[in-house]
């Protein structure tokens, strides 16, 4: 798929053979479905090439807003979500489960919209609520919490492989990229609607110059992979756009765009040309490291002064520029030999006088050959320095009259280079193998009669292209068939660890088709409706009966009758995420630091982890403990302890965390210093909340707060049996002269041996099921 | 009415018992769960115990069992070691001919003039084959090795180079073969990794830890990078302040806890699952240790991987624990010579490679004749190579630039046909001109010679089946004996 100038499949047999897909396919693929075949060839006249089996997809129809069925049974209907789940339920002859108990709920919740445990004090506040708002308050109250931002803007970082380093062999930091992490997280918590969340990030520099969130939101268009070496600068260029135009199709529409890089989509009625006619509303994209912020006007202004202030220093500028060029060009002889010469001409060409593809072959090829001043003047005969000199001192002094704009902001964000760079249909995906110019333009599925038009571009303000415009502007239209439905199908999954339709980022027919159809329109209707609202839906969704449900009080005929829970007649119980995991081990054990934002934190490794990667600990140990979110997010090296809990790859897009039970994940718990350094700090937290040291108090203190709850008796006397064994085996390796763990400033009248069995009591709370696990 | 049928079905919501446990199976820390599966009714209680992955193997009766790949990080020069070319020295000091098509090479090399090779070449074997004075050892093993002289790639740098060699593509975020191969035919041990990495320095490969991951496949059936000293894996042991009474203790405590979470729960395959991953964590902490304990091996044998020599010493180490994970059932292990792009001479070739060949000359003979003569080899697939070759042009007057237009890789035991050599470069190395061998095919082969099909083994992600090979490669035929 991504090689240029390779075979495809071999063949369309071993195609079908590959994809273990039936004769049936095939006959459908190449004369239409059976069905119609037999009804008569004139049923399936294309409509513009398609079949009417590819136009009639469900996901292409536009959304409508259905009827609310009339569940026979609705007393468990708390809003009409539970209509809809309630009649496919009901059509199975059963129902939905009972209630989860209020301490079940707080944990799910909390977890569910932080990431973070409940503390004892909310739970029992919670429990104990005799207003029957009560659950409706709960969800207000976390969703007006900043740590809702940290959770929810984390699965969106995910979806659009949010990195903090280049990648590739050198891995650079891009020392800005954290602000687009802190904007996300910002809008999530502001509730910025949704669309316009989407037009920030792709042309947020074009629709809201005066904003600057909205010019960091941009930062989206530069979370690519980049190669900082790269000796074939076109391609990288093209490797770019590629991996922009897949990400976009995936992203928004929920389309692998990418499966046609190459070639037709074999599955999808998604063409190549579509491929590269959404890539060319990227082409003149200039990746830089400041914008300009203000009002159009004040913009307009400094713009119109700046090219006034650049016409007089021109001349001097220019003569300064060639004297040093031709220094420039010996000093660097060397590493310029890699480059053909169109990326040296780009490169040799004044920055201003540059054109959009020129800037864009700068960008790769220019940061490849850096070279020192001294090594520049050392080409330049006296006269030459002399002038030089004199140059620099002519422009210095007209640089204290440049204009400035009203707001300079250092970000990685993006702006449109001109004249726009063409985009071609490539052969085979081949950057060198253009066979025809394409024109900025939706694929043509989604067109009106699915006819291929261009798209209408309109530049909202000069200076812009208005290429990113108008497609942010097409795909948060009301009517567009799969944005809405691909957002809330988001939300559902961020919910019940499944989406409506199993695969968040294909929408296409190699995913099932959703479980509940009309229900995933009338919640996109009801999305559009509330505005672009994502808290709307969180509170939709929370306070149906179906997302209040147990996991545990389940029907036998339940169990038998939806036995994969593909119906909803139980909450599905989950495992944490990577994120949730840590986050609850320093928040139980009174570590977690809420500092929010900033650039990437980096905690300690495992002992000689990676000699490679230069991951020094930030230097405050508090850092070290502040949420996952801000945990340095490195392409080559994710977090140790995340990796293992499946913390995705961010190279690509990830629709849905995978959820693996593997041993290195019992290691990892077990035997890392840092997970038994918190359970020591758990237990010395317990010492200072029971000064007493009564065991039981100790033992009901831990599990309130681990895992939310009081134990039985039975657990309380289990307990106290191990911590006694437990303290018993200390004791007699402490008599061997052998090393043991416990709390640092144990009180005196504390048993090092009996306080080290305490550590291994919370030790074994923070690895057991019911801590990782949600009901 | 909105068309709802999917025209096929490819990925299903894994919500199944069984897709769950096959989920967690066959990679890595894969529970015991045939057990867990014979509940399930999804394996006939006659079946012989195995991975749940083991459906899938038996495409081909395969003879290779084990996968031994030998990476020589940083690129080996192919026409100093096993590809020689007489007109590179004819035209010493001269650019190529103007009949050669010129290529972008990462340091513009394209134009330069061609540095001398001052080997001398011994025919060895029956076959004949010609191998320079830099690989003597490995020379006398000819007879086992068919050398394919025709590889090509895309890469012009390390990482998108070592990427793909790994994984198939330049660009990152695809599964790695060894993961591939995993996830094909499961584990033989469920107490030791089914992929293991050794690196011979502390440096890691271009591109890091992925190189060995799983892209967008799960966790289970990425490679695990083996540490110096007794402790192998990364938190296998405890720390020294918990004795393993304590251990055991906590252990079975923890058990407890989660066999009554689980009784109030009813059946539920993923904690079912996260109780066993404890169990099998502490079996790797005792059987891990024993895997990697080269004091079991004899004087004579450590002599034979090189150990008694500081130069041999640190790859040998490698080569010998690589056949001790054989014996043990690991699927697919690879050793990296020169981690970190040692390898890469752009300049002061002479001295660069007469290290790093040495230091890998004798282990890698040793590993062959040690695997031949204990019955290991025909069931061992053993590779060498690198992410590319070398120019015939100089560089910096003493060095070659990469060269990924033409390479030498070589594979022995396994069902491979030694004694012959496959493909050929032009007269001067630069481009594969006969029986041309993309990293496609190269994969395909390996999986081949390991039972499996690469148009079948087939992994569903994201509404597309993905292969190994990338949906391209054929299997180079000649290399099968």
């Amino acid at each position: 798929m991504k090689l240029p100038g390779r075979r495809q499949f071999h063949s369309w047999t071993s195609l079908t053979r590959i994809c273990e897909i039936g004769l049936s396919l095939l006959l459908a693929l190449t004369f239409g479905s059976p069905a119609a075949a037999e009804s008569g060839p004139d049923q399936d006249t294309p409509t513009a090439g398609f079949s009417e089996e590819e136009t009639s997809y469900w996901a292409f129809q536009p959304v409508t807003r259905p009827a609310v069925p009339q569940p026979a049974d609705s007393a468990q209907v708390h809003n009409p979500i539970d209509s809809f789940i309630l009649e496919r339920l009901h059509e199975k002859g059963i129902g939905l489960a009972p209630a989860a108990t209020r301490r079940e709920f707080i944990r799910r919740a909390t977890f569910d919209l932080w990431g973070l445990p409940p503390n004892p004090a909310d739970i029992e506040s919670f429990v104990n609520d005799a207003s029957p708002a009560a659950h409706e308050n709960l969800i207000d109250r976390l969703l007006d919490s900043p740590r809702y931002g940290e959770r929810w803007g984390r699965y969106w970082l995910d979806v659009v492989r949010f990195s903090e380093t280049a990648g590739f062999n050198a891995d650079p930091l891009r020392p800005l990229a954290y602000k687009y992490r802190d904007y996300v997280i910002r809008s999530f918590n502001d509730d910025t609607p949704y669309d316009r969340f989407v037009q920030e990030q792709l042309a947020g520099d074009e629709l809201f110059p005066a904003d600057e969130d909205a010019l960091i939101a941009t930062g989206f268009n530069r979370l690519w992979p980049d190669e900082s070496n790269a000796s074939n600068i076109e391609l990288a260029r093209q490797s770019m756009l590629n991996d922009m135009t897949a990400t976009v199709g995936a992203v928004f529409l929920g389309l692998s765009m990418g499966c046609a890089e190459c070639h037709d989509h074999k599955f999808d009625p998604i063409r190549q040309k579509d491929f590269y006619r959404l890539q060319a509303f990227f082409a003149p994209m200039i990746p830089v490291e400041s914008a300009e912020i203000g009002e159009q006007e004040s913009l307009d202004a400094f713009r119109g002064q700046l090219a006034e202030w650049e016409r007089e220093i021109d001349p001097l500028r220019k003569e300064l520029w060639e004297i040093e060029l031709a220094a420039r060009k010996q000093v660097t002889r060397i590493k310029r030999k890699k480059f053909p010469n169109v990326v040296l001409e780009a490169i040799d060409t004044p920055p201003w006088q540059r054109t959009a593809h020129q800037h864009q072959l700068a960008f790769w090829s220019e940061r490849q050959i850096e070279f020192k001043e001294k090594q520049i003047l050392k080409k330049l005969d006296e006269a030459q320095q002399a002038r030089r000199t004199d140059l620099k001192t002519q422009i210095a002094t007209f640089k204290e009259n440049k204009p400035k704009p009203p707001l300079q902001l250092a970000s990685m964000v993006t702006a449109d280079g001109f004249p726009v760079p063409p985009t071609s249909l490539l052969a085979g995906g081949s950057y060198n193998k253009p066979i025809e110019a394409v024109t900025p333009g939706y694929p043509a599925i989604l067109q009106p009669d699915c006819v291929e038009s261009p798209a209408p571009i309109d530049a909202p303000r000069p200076g812009t292209s208005g290429r990113r415009t108008t497609l942010a502007k097409w795909i948060t239209q009301p009517d567009n068939p799969l944005t809405a439905r691909v957002m809330v199908n988001r939300i559902w999954q961020g919910h019940f660890g499944r989406g409506i339709v199993a695969n968040a980022n294909d929408f296409g027919t190699q995913t099932q088709p959703p479980s509940h159809p009309q229900l995933l329109d009338w919640l996109a209707t009801e999305f559009v409706k509330s505005g672009w609202s994502v808290k709307d839906m969180h509170r939709l969704i929370m306070t149906s009966a179906s997302y209040r449900q147990s996991s545990r009080d389940v029907a036998a005929e339940s169990v038998e009758r939806d036995p994969q829970n593909q119906w909803y007649s139980r909450f599905p119980r989950r495992r944490l995420d990577a994120e949730a995991i840590r986050d609850s081990l320093l928040a139980v054990s009174g570590e977690l630091n809420l500092k929010m934002y900033g650039p990437g934190v980096k905690p300690q490794l495992p002992p000689n982890f990676s000699a490679r990667e230069g991951w020094k600990p930030s230097k405050v140990p508090a850092e070290r403990n502040r949420r996952s979110v801000y945990i340095l997010a490195k392409r080559n090296m994710p977090y140790p302890l995340m990796q293992v809990f499946d913390f995705p790859d961010t190279h690509e897009s990830c629709a849905r965390r995978q959820e693996t039970t593997i041993a290195p994940q019992a290691l990892a718990l077990l035997n890392s210093e840092l997970v038994l350094g918190l359970a020591e700090k758990f237990t010395a937290k317990l010492f200072q909340s029971q000064a007493e040291f009564d065991i039981e108090q100790l033992i009901r203190q831990a599990y309130r707060e681990a895992l939310g709850r009081d134990p039985n008796a039975a657990e309380v006397a289990v307990s106290s049996e191990f911590i006694e064994t437990q303290s018993e085996l200390i004791a007699r390796r402490r008599g061997g002269g052998q090393p043991s763990r416990f709390p640092q400033d144990l009180p005196a009248v504390v048993d090092p041996a009996w306080a080290g069995a305490l550590v291994d009591f919370c030790h074994a709370l923070l690895n057991c099921n019911e801590f990782i696990y949600l009901d | 009415m909105p068309n709802y049928r999917p025209q096929t079905i490819h990925y299903e919501a894994a919500g199944s018992r069984r897709e769950f446990l096959a989920r967690a199976g066959g990679g890595f820390g894969a529970l015991a769960l045939q057990q867990l599966l014979l509940q399930d009714g999804a394996v006939a209680a006659d079946k012989p115990a195995g991975s749940p992955l083991s459906a899938k193997v038996g495409q081909y009766l395969a003879a290779a069992k084990n996968c031994i790949f030998l990476f020589m990080d940083g690129g080996p020069s192919h026409i100093d070691t096993f590809d020689p070319k007489p007109k590179v020295n004819e035209f010493a000091g001269k650019p190529l001919p103007d009949s050669v098509e010129r290529v972008i090479t990462p340091m513009g090399v394209s134009n330069n003039p061609l540095l001398i090779s001052p080997r001398k070449w011994t025919r060895y074997g029956e076959s004949g084959i010609p191998v320079s004075d830099w690989y003597p050892h490995v020379g006398e093993c000819i007879d086992d090795i068919a050398v394919i002289r025709s590889c090509w790639a895309n890469g012009l740098n390390h990482v998108g180079s070592v990427c793909q060699m790994n994984t198939g593509s330049i660009l990152a975020g695809r599964p790695s073969l060894g993961a591939w191969v995993t996830y094909g035919l499961g584990s033989e041990n469920e107490n030791l990794p089914s992929f293991v990495v050794l690196l011979d320095n502390e440096k890691e490969p271009p591109g890091g830890s992925r190189v060995w991951g799983t892209g967008f496949m799960p966790a289970t059936y990425q490679g695990t990078r083996f540490r110096n000293g007794k402790s192998p894996i990364l938190h296998l042991a405890s720390p020294a302040t918990i004795g393993k009474q304590q251990q055991r203790s906590k252990l079975d405590f923890l058990d407890r806890l989660n066999r009554r979470h689980l009784d109030e729960r009813g059946a539920d395959s993923q904690l079912e699952a996260r109780i066993a991953s404890y169990e099998l964590a502490f079996r790797m902490q005792s059987h891990a240790p024993e895997a990697v304990d080269l004091g079991q091996e004899t004087a004579e044998t450590q002599e034979l991987y090189g150990l008694n020599d500081d130069h041999t010493k640190a790859f040998g180490k490698n080569c010998l624990l690589a056949r001790r994970l054989v014996e043990r059932g690991v699927r697919f292990i690879q050793l990296y010579s020169g981690s970190g792009s040692k390898w890469d001479a752009h300049s002061k070739i002479e001295q660069n490679h007469t290290k790093y060949c040495g230091s890998t000359d004798r282990p890698i003979a040793g590993l062959l004749k040690d695997l031949k003569r204990r019955g290991l080899l025909e069931s061992t697939l053993v590779i060498w190579g690198g992410e590319f070759g070398r120019t015939a042009m100089s560089e910096k007057g003493d060095g070659r630039d990469h060269n990924p237009y033409g390479f030498t890789m070589w594979m022995a035991g396994g069902g491979v046909q030694g004694g012959q050599i496959i493909g050929a470069t032009d007269d001067f190395g630069l481009h594969a001109v006969e029986d041309r061998a993309h990293v496609h095919d190269l994969h395909a082969t390996i999986l081949e010679l390991m039972g499996l099909d690469h148009t079948e083994l087939i992994y569903e992600h994201q509404g597309r089946p993905e292969r190994a090979t990338v949906n391209e490669g054929e299997v180079i035929g000649d290399v099968f004996g």
